[in-house]
């Protein structure tokens, strides 16, 4: 595989983790806008973790996640009980308030002869164990999507469990969960910081890949993106955001010939879906007939 | 336990909805709540199950206060209830509507309500009678002390009305409150004992059925006059 294919698998796999948290929010009825916010989060958390006191790779992604978790529950505080344009605005303020503070954001520690740490404006460099600890890019390409499929089978088991039943009556008739007697504040509240760390395993996974991260990784365009890919992918399954992110990136932002064009093309996809197919490809009907149609398949080589 | 409505009163702004009204409930009673557009049936409702906040006056179900609680302590408390017009979760099954994230099994509650063959269907896809069916199912799955009903016959053919009120026979719970609003006083003679009367937010008949029909309030509230004679 050439090296430009592996990057953009990389770059994918890394989205879908983005993807996925505004997908968690957007079922539980929530629009964010502030995904990037989580993300960038877990970039610098993970590349401290790292770089400046030495954890290895798997416990600096585990600590972005956390870390963005983390700030997920103390954003839910104010944010969660929120919905609409209430949600959306506070979710982009959250995501412009990170950006805004990591550019004043300064933490270096000196690591061998250098200072490494993020300097505000001039990024964060340095975040160098993917190399450091000898794993190629071809096998880290491998882990990151290992723990994606990890992540997308607990995601479809979670939004099938209590918890994901809950969270999606709160996103389809919030006063009939109270009514029904659920703990909607605690539901939203694990949602929102659940959807962080989502978020933050990305941005984790990037900074390591990228061995650099700088306050505009926490560019808004990166949380409008995300919201978009369950839009286009569909809501009926985790699945859908990762199709979003695959017809964005594997195809639009990937084919030289469509790339002057990516906003454009990605742009109107947006509104024909949200006209059209208001919950997707893969919407809810969708995923109910593909499952009786493999059912059906599965049933007739059996009998 | 007695469900107490004490001097209950709700305002939305200047505009008084429900003017000090006062009703005690006995355990297994079955009250009707009937009056015209506009009365305060369904903020009545409303107030119990504490999506509306009471500018007076409390409620109380047995030793709990149920005013001032947020809706979801009310329903944990052991109030349950159905919308004016039936409030589904479209995109959920049939199965996870009844279920609506509690630790409940479902099948008795479909195999009750005749919708066992739907259960894995989206709610978005059910007749309105079905989904009249499914909302009464997601309020009994909880065992609810009090059952709040909003016209529950709403929109429903006469076939329909009278499979709902069979449905409600077999689903009574012998000490179980119920409160019914509705429109079609046929029903209300056929499944409560008690009425209550409101008109304009206030209370102006609390009795029988039949004594209904020969009070005078009630009769101009309905007619506009009293009947000659």
């Amino acid at each position: 595989m050439s090296d430009y294919a592996l990057s953009v698998l990389i770059r994918i796999g890394i989205e879908v983790f983005v993807a996925l948290s505004a997908y968690v929010l957007l079922l539980m009825g929530r629009i964010s806008f502030g995904q990037q916010g989580f993300f960038a989060i877990g970039a610098y958390a993970g590349g401290i973790a790292t770089a400046l006191h030495g954890a290895p790779l798997a416990v600096g992604i585990a600590v972005g996640g956390a870390a963005a978790a983390l700030a997920g529950l103390l954003v839910a505080i104010p944010l969660a009980p929120k919905r609409g344009l209430v949600f959306a605005a506070g979710s982009l303020a959250f995501g412009e308030l990170v950006r805004i503070a990591l550019l004043a954001f300064h933490y270096q520690v000196p690591v061998g002869p250098d200072l490494v740490g993020p300097a505000g404006a001039d990024g964060f460099r340095g975040i160098r164990v993917l190399f450091t600890s000898g794993l190629s890019m071809p096998a880290y390409a491998a882990a990151i999507y290992v723990l994606l499929a990890a992540t997308l089978v607990a995601s479809a088991w979670s939004l099938r469990s209590r918890w994901g039943e809950a969270l999606r009556l709160i996103g389809q008739d919030e006063e009939v969960a109270a009514t029904a007697g659920l703990r909607v504040a605690a539901v939203r509240m694990g949602t929102v910081a659940a959807a962080g760390g989502l978020a933050g395993l990305g941005g984790a996974l990037f900074a390591h890949y990228a061995t650099y991260v700088e306050p505009g990784h926490a560019d808004v365009m990166l949380g409008v993106h995300s919201l978009a890919y369950g839009l286009i992918g569909g809501l009926g399954t985790p699945l859908g955001p990762a199709i979003g992110v695959a017809i964005d990136i594997g195809i639009l932002e990937s084919f030289r010939i469509l790339s002057g064009y990516r906003m454009i093309i990605f742009g109107g996809l947006v509104a024909l879906f949200l006209i059209v197919r208001p919950r997707g490809l893969l919407d809810e009907v969708a995923v109910r007939r593909l499952a009786r149609l493999g059912l059906s398949r599965w049933g007739a080589r059996r009998a | 336990m007695t469900l107490a409505i004490e001097d209950l009163s709700v305002s939305f702004g200047r505009v008084s909805a429900l003017d000090r009204v006062s009703l005690t409930v006995a355990p297994g009673e079955r009250v009707g709540l009937v009056g015209p557009n506009g009365a305060g049936k369904t903020t009545l409702l409303d107030a119990i199950s504490g999506l509306v906040r009471p500018s007076r006056g409390t409620v109380h179900l047995g030793a709990t206060r149920l005013t001032g609680l947020a809706p979801a302590q009310v329903a944990r408390a052991g109030v349950g209830r159905t919308f004016q017009s039936p409030r589904l979760a479209p995109w959920m099954t049939v199965a996870e509507n009844v279920r609506a994230g509690r630790a409940i099994d479902a099948a008795p509650w479909l195999a009750l309500t005749a919708l066992e063959r739907r259960r894995d269907e989206l709610a978005v896809a059910l007749t309105p009678a079905e989904g009249r069916r499914l909302e009464l199912a997601r309020a009994l799955a909880g065992h609810p002390r009090v059952l709040l009903l909003d016209e529950p016959s709403g929109g429903l053919t006469a076939a329909e009305t009278d499979g709902l009120i069979g449905l409600l026979e077999r689903a009574t719970a012998p000490d179980r409150i119920l409160i019914l609003v509705e429109h079609k006083l046929g029903v209300i003679r056929r499944f409560t004992d008690r009425v209550v009367v409101l008109h304009l937010g206030e209370q102006i008949f609390d009795g029988s059925t039949a004594a209904m029909g020969r009070d005078t309030r009630v009769l101009e509230a309905y007619l506009g006059r009293a009947p000659a004679g």
